[in-house]
């Protein structure tokens, strides 16, 4: 039995329709029209104890109404989750002392007084024993560099401090689960490594199962190996990460600063039109059904002297489009 | 209770860090939460000095009525005030989330991080005015007559409370609650300021009955005050109150679950 | 001046979306009748008049100056304060300066729309309560003229006198505290709900030398004919002076918060 169970999990929203004009708003008041919206339509999916698993999709796809009914914060319209044995929704109290749950936008932390003193009003709450407390707070203190800032006030913490301080803040009860949405975003990049880091080694010594939703790729690579796609409330696919990425790419940018300037005739005959040349500099499209960024960069790297090479990857955006459009594809297919 | 307990600790600490971080605001917050019931008493005292009393009750026992009211709304506010209030902006941006993913009841976190430091002051003033106040009526201060002021002024907090949570509770169905919140917790409380009797029938009966917040100062002090014409039997002036506060905040606290659940079904 | 208009009607517009709030605020005013007009026919209790500095006052004349002072908040009042306040703790105001139109004009201009609104649906449903419910007192056509010219000095005055205080926001962030203050000291020294006339010697004579009476205070009691004509233009000629004096201050703290956010940026 993995640890968490999701089932033909449908989400169905009612919304009013407004009708314009002067009549409009009248109807509207007296006889209200409404239609059906399905945000979550027929996921299913299992998780197991200790994976860290990417969850992402376009905004408005599903992501945050399928991880409210795993949460227990929604009922579903039908469809079964089962966390740990447990129906969140039907077990909240229970549910909720096993998880722990980051919003990247919106702190948990009490606005007003010093951290420390969130951090006691959670030892409070989810009953932590102390020595567990003061272990946990020592061991975060260490990786997240918390100890700097731990008896300042919330509002005066720069966007990184708070996030680590967010971060501690969760995990502080040992959860089984955690829910991380958008975690690195706004971020400097030194402090998301610090913040990937934690993340992996929480996950590596107390088997912590991780649910990230992001749009970070980097987020994604450094993390995750296992990666779902929600789109329009379908989950459009749910597994490895390199296959989906080697497989729905777009295509890679190349930037190639060589010592002399190529002829264009010369990289015509490589590449054909897909690339342009500032002076020195390359640009080349790598489509990946025919090619791949090695094989160009050993190209150049054979008839020119090489300065310069950077790679600009293809977006998870671009990923989902070509996903979905392979996807509408296979459909019309069949 | 260990909770009473970590909250007067997090009050105490908010205090401290507030006035450390912020002195001059809350200094000011401090000045005007004791101006305002200074003004109001001032005027009575203008009016009273002019007419001599008002349905029988001199400017003392009008001060006291006055300051009952008053003092059970801050001591339900401190607690209670900014939570209500906030619900509305919680439901709406779905800040609610935060609230019930933990093992607690979302109220009692809630209010576990809030205070209202300014109505913390008003209460301050408050009994200042309720020390000088009894001074000048010459009341009888025993153990019983302390106890059974308290039962009332907890069991008016209890019922304004009520009325507060309920009509933060409306945000889970209504958008825009802050024009009902201000006309039921402000508006009709103000009616309550004077003495029930200048009023005409239907609004004394909306005060007793639909919305009792005659039993928060009216009830107790006119039974204080004129016992032989109070129309309540000793029984009732003597629990009514508490009793009354204890089963309207418990229906309030049913209504909020209630919400609650609607609030899971339809998200945001 | 078409402008001006324009941006009126907009306002009046805007205010026709929230119904259920109208409705609200109406309820609030006719609480307020409801409450100070009991108190006060509780505080004459068996008098049909009561003395006064200005002789004797009837409850009739009493009830019309609660009801009166009631209509003159609904048409004098405004949110400027809280406005102002927001839009410079905001930093909106930069925006609102950069456009071609004499800020403080079409300020009064949204206001003017508001109040126009809350006039129509609000005080005149309540004047209209007030005449069959209360019996209120009608004025002579000459108290009425003389009422509405100082009426019309009164909104002016509030109207300035509410910009300044707005204008603190510039220094004092807490914009609701700056206002607050300000309502308490109109609330003690403007007579809009306890008139002047039943002050103590020595209040009477501070609040004299205030403008906040020539607010409420001097208007209604011209309405309800507790003034003489003399009294009348004095009461006419100090609203002038002060709307004078205000106007200078307005200029001159306006000035002032303009150095500070050019050079400071607000």
């Amino acid at each position: 039995m993995s640890y968490i169970s999701v089932e033909g999990l449908t989400k169905r929203f009612k919304r009013q329709v407004r009708r314009t004009g002067s009549m409009g708003a009248f109807k509207d008041f007296v006889a209200p029209r409404y239609e059906q919206k399905d945000a979550v339509n027929e996921v299913s999916f299992s998780i197991d104890k200790g994976e860290i698993v990417g969850y992402i999709g376009p905004n408005g796809a599903g992501k945050s109404t399928t991880i409210k009914m795993m949460v227990g914060i929604l009922v579903p319209t039908s469809g079964t989750v089962t966390i740990g044995g447990l129906v969140p929704f039907e077990n909240r109290l229970e549910n909720s002392r096993r998880i722990g749950v980051v919003f990247g936008q919106r702190t948990q932390l009490w606005w007003d007084i010093p951290v420390i003193e969130t951090y006691k009003l959670m030892q409070y709450i989810y009953k932590i024993p102390k020595v567990r407390f003061e272990h946990n707070i020592r061991q975060f203190a260490d990786i997240l560099g918390i100890d700097e800032f731990v008896n300042t006030p919330v509002r005066q913490l720069s966007l990184g401090q708070r996030m680590r301080a967010d971060l501690c803040a969760a995990l502080l009860h040992d959860p089984e689960i955690i829910y991380l949405d958008e975690p690195t975003i706004g971020l400097d990049v030194d402090v998301k490594e610090r913040v990937r880091g934690f993340i992996k080694e929480v996950n590596r010594s107390r088997e912590t199962t991780v649910i990230l939703t992001t749009h970070d790729t980097s987020d994604l690579d450094k993390l995750c190996s296992r990666v779902m796609v929600i789109d329009q409330g379908t989950l459009m696919y749910d597994g490895d990460l390199d296959y989906l990425k080697k497989n729905y790419s777009g295509h890679d940018i190349l930037t190639v600063e060589t010592e002399n300037e190529l002829p264009d005739g010369l990289l015509a005959g490589r590449f054909g039109d897909a690339f342009t040349r500032e002076g020195r500099k390359c640009h080349v499209r790598v489509s990946p059904e025919t090619d791949s960024s090695a094989e160009c960069i050993a190209w150049f790297l054979g008839s020119a002297t090489v300065k310069d090479i950077q790679i600009r990857q293809t977006e998870i955006d671009e990923v989902i489009r070509n996903l979905y459009g392979s996807f509408k594809e296979t459909e019309r297919g069949s | 209770m260990h909770g009473i307990r970590l909250y007067l600790r997090f009050v105490i600490i908010y205090l401290k860090t507030k006035i450390e971080y912020d002195h001059f605001f809350v200094f000011m917050d401090l000045v005007l939460n004791s101006i305002w019931p200074l003004v109001n008493l001032t005027m009575l005292w203008i009016m009273l000095d002019r007419f001599g009393q008002i349905d029988g009750w001199d400017f003392d026992q009008l001060m006291f009525l006055f300051n009952l009211s008053h003092m059970a709304y801050l001591v339900c506010a401190v607690i209670i005030w900014n939570p209500t209030r906030e619900m509305q902006e919680l439901v709406r941006s779905g800040g609610f989330d935060a609230y019930l993913i933990r093992p607690i009841h979302p109220l009692a976190h809630l209010i576990m991080r809030q205070f209202s430091h300014g109505h913390f002051f008003g209460l301050v003033v408050s009994v200042s005015i309720l020390i000088y106040n009894v001074n000048r009526l010459q009341l009888d201060v025993t153990i019983g007559s302390v106890a059974w002021f308290l039962s009332i002024v907890i069991g008016g907090a209890l019922i304004y409370s009520a009325y507060m949570l309920v009509c933060g509770t409306l945000s889970f169905w209504i958008v825009k609650t802050e024009s009902v919140y201000e006309l039921v917790v402000d508006n009709l409380r103000g009616i309550t300021e004077f003495p029930l009797t200048i009023y005409n029938k239907t609004v004394k009966a909306i005060l007793l009955f639909v919305v009792p917040y005659g039993f928060v100062n009216y009830v107790p002090a006119s039974g204080m005050f004129f016992p032989e014409s109070s129309p309540w039997p000793e029984v009732v002036r003597l629990l009514a109150t508490p009793v009354l506060g204890a089963v309207l905040f418990g229906s309030a606290l049913l209504f909020f679950r209630i919400g609650m659940k609607r609030y899971q079904s339809t998200g945001s | 001046m078409r402008l001006y208009r324009a941006v009126l009607l907009r306002s009046f517009q805007s205010n026709t979306a929230y119904r259920a709030e109208t409705v609200m605020k109406f309820f609030f005013s006719l609480l307020q009748i409801l409450i100070q007009t009991s108190i006060w026919i509780a505080l004459y209790g068996r008098d049909n008049v009561h003395s006064s500095s200005v002789g004797d006052v009837s409850l009739r004349e009493m009830l019309t100056y609660t009801i009166l002072g009631i209509c003159v908040q609904i048409v004098v009042g405004n949110d400027i304060i809280w406005r102002l306040g927001s839009k410079i703790q905001s930093g909106e105001i930069a925006s609102d300066l950069i456009k071609p139109i004499p800020f403080a004009r079409f300020m009064f201009a949204e206001s003017g729309g508001q109040t126009l609104f809350r006039i129509v649906f609000e005080m005149v449903p309540i004047v209209a309560f007030g005449f069959f419910a209360y019996g209120l007192l009608f004025p002579s056509a000459a108290d009425l003229g003389l009422f509405l010219l100082c009426l019309l000095n009164g909104i002016a005055l509030y109207y300035l006198m509410s910009f300044i205080v707005g204008l603190f926001a510039f220094w004092y962030m807490v914009y609701w505290h700056s206002g607050s203050l300000f309502h308490v000291v109109m609330s003690l020294f403007s007579g809009s709900m306890l008139p002047l006339w039943f002050f103590p010697e020595s209040f009477i004579r501070v609040a004299q030398f205030l403008p906040f009476q020539l607010v409420f205070y001097g208007p209604i009691s011209v309405f309800v004919g507790k003034t003489t004509f003399l009294e009348t233009l004095r009461l006419v000629g100090m609203q002038f002076v002060w709307i004078a004096i205000l106007s200078f201050g307005l200029k001159w703290v306006w000035s002032k918060a303009w150095r500070k956010l050019v050079i400071q940026g607000g």
